[in-house]
C-alpha cells in the first residue's frame, strides 16, 4: 500500500544565503520571524538552519528584553 | 579588555535635561572604566510594551571596551537608577561582525558589477534597436515612395487610356501604400 506524501518545497535558510548578522537591534527585520501575537516562529516555517534559528531566538529574546519587540500582544 | 555593548532605555516622559543628564552619567561612568568606541542616541521611541505604566523610552547605545569585572558594577548602578527603565549589556562578537561586513561588501561589489553590466547591455541593445528602427524606417519610406511612384504612373497611364474608370483605379493602388506605412 502506497500512501501519498506531500512534501513542501525545501526552504533555504535566508541567513545562510545573505550571510548577514542577526542583530537584536534590528527589530523590523526580526518582526518577520515572529507571529502577530509575538511568538517566535518555528524552524519549520522560517526555514532557518539550526544554528541560525538558535541565534535568531536569542536575538528576538534580547529585543524583547529592551522593549523593541513585544512579549505578547492583547488585541 | 573585551568589547561590550550597552543599550539602555531612559524614561522619555522626563525633562530633556534630565534625560541628557542620565545619558551623560552613564557615558562618564563607562569612560572612567574603559574606552568608548561608539555612542549613539536613537532618541525617543515607542516601546513594544508598557513599562512602569509608560509607553515611550529614550534609547542610548554605547559600544565600549572595558575590563570584565566592570560589567557587574555597571549593571548594579543601572539597576539603582530609577530613571533607567531597561538596560542590556552584551559581549560583542567581533569576528561575526567582521564576517558579515566582509560578505556585505562582497555583495555590494557584485551588485554594482551586475548593474553596470545591465546598464551596458541596455545601452547596447538600445543603440541596436535605434539603428534597426532607423533602417526599417528608411526602407519603409523608400518602399512607400517607390510604390507611390508606381501607383501614380499606373494612374496616369490609366487616365490616358480610360477616363471613365480613373476614380476606381486610383483607389486600389493606394491601399498597399498605407499598409507599408503602418508596418
Amino acid at each position: 500500500m502506497k500512501r501519498e506524501v506531500r512534501r513542501p518545497k525545501k526552504k533555504v535558510c535566508s541567513f545562510c544565503v545573505d550571510k548577514t548578522l542577526i542583530d537584536y537591534k534590528d527589530a523590523n527585520r526580526l518582526k518577520r520571524f515572529v507571529t502577530e501575537r509575538g511568538k517566535i516562529l518555528p524552524r519549520r516555517i522560517t526555514g532557518c538552519c539550526a544554528s541560525h534559528q538558535r541565534e535568531l531566538t536569542i536575538a528576538i529574546k534580547r529585543a524583547r528584553h529592551i522593549a523593541l519587540l513585544p512579549y505578547t500582544t492583547n488585541e | 579588555m573585551k568589547k561590550y555593548e550597552l543599550i539602555f532605555v531612559t524614561d522619555a516622559s522626563l525633562e530633556n535635561e534630565v534625560i541628557d543628564e542620565v545619558v551623560a552619567k552613564f557615558t562618564d561612568l563607562v569612560k572612567a572604566n574603559g574606552t568608548i568606541l561608539e555612542a549613539t542616541n536613537w532618541g525617543k521611541r515607542k516601546l513594544a510594551y508598557e513599562v512602569n505604566k509608560k509607553w515611550d523610552g529614550f534609547y542610548t547605545l554605547i559600544t565600549f571596551e572595558g575590563p570584565a569585572d566592570f560589567n557587574k558594577e555597571l549593571e548594579r548602578v543601572l539597576r539603582i537608577d530609577e530613571r533607567v527603565m531597561k538596560f542590556l549589556v552584551i559581549k560583542v562578537d567581533d569576528k561575526k561582525i567582521a564576517q558579515a561586513e566582509f560578505y556585505a561588501q562582497k555583495r555590494r561589489e557584485r551588485e554594482a558589477a551586475r548593474s553596470a553590466r545591465f546598464a551596458a547591455e541596455r545601452a547596447a541593445s538600445n543603440q541596436e534597436a535605434a539603428e534597426r528602427a532607423a533602417a526599417a524606417e528608411k526602407a519603409a519610406a523608400e518602399k512607400a515612395a517607390a510604390e507611390e511612384a508606381v501607383a501614380e504612373k499606373a494612374a496616369a497611364e490609366e487616365a490616358v487610356t480610360e477616363t471613365t474608370t480613373t476614380e476606381e483605379k486610383t483607389e486600389t493602388p493606394s491601399e498597399p501604400v498605407q499598409e507599408t506605412v503602418q508596418d
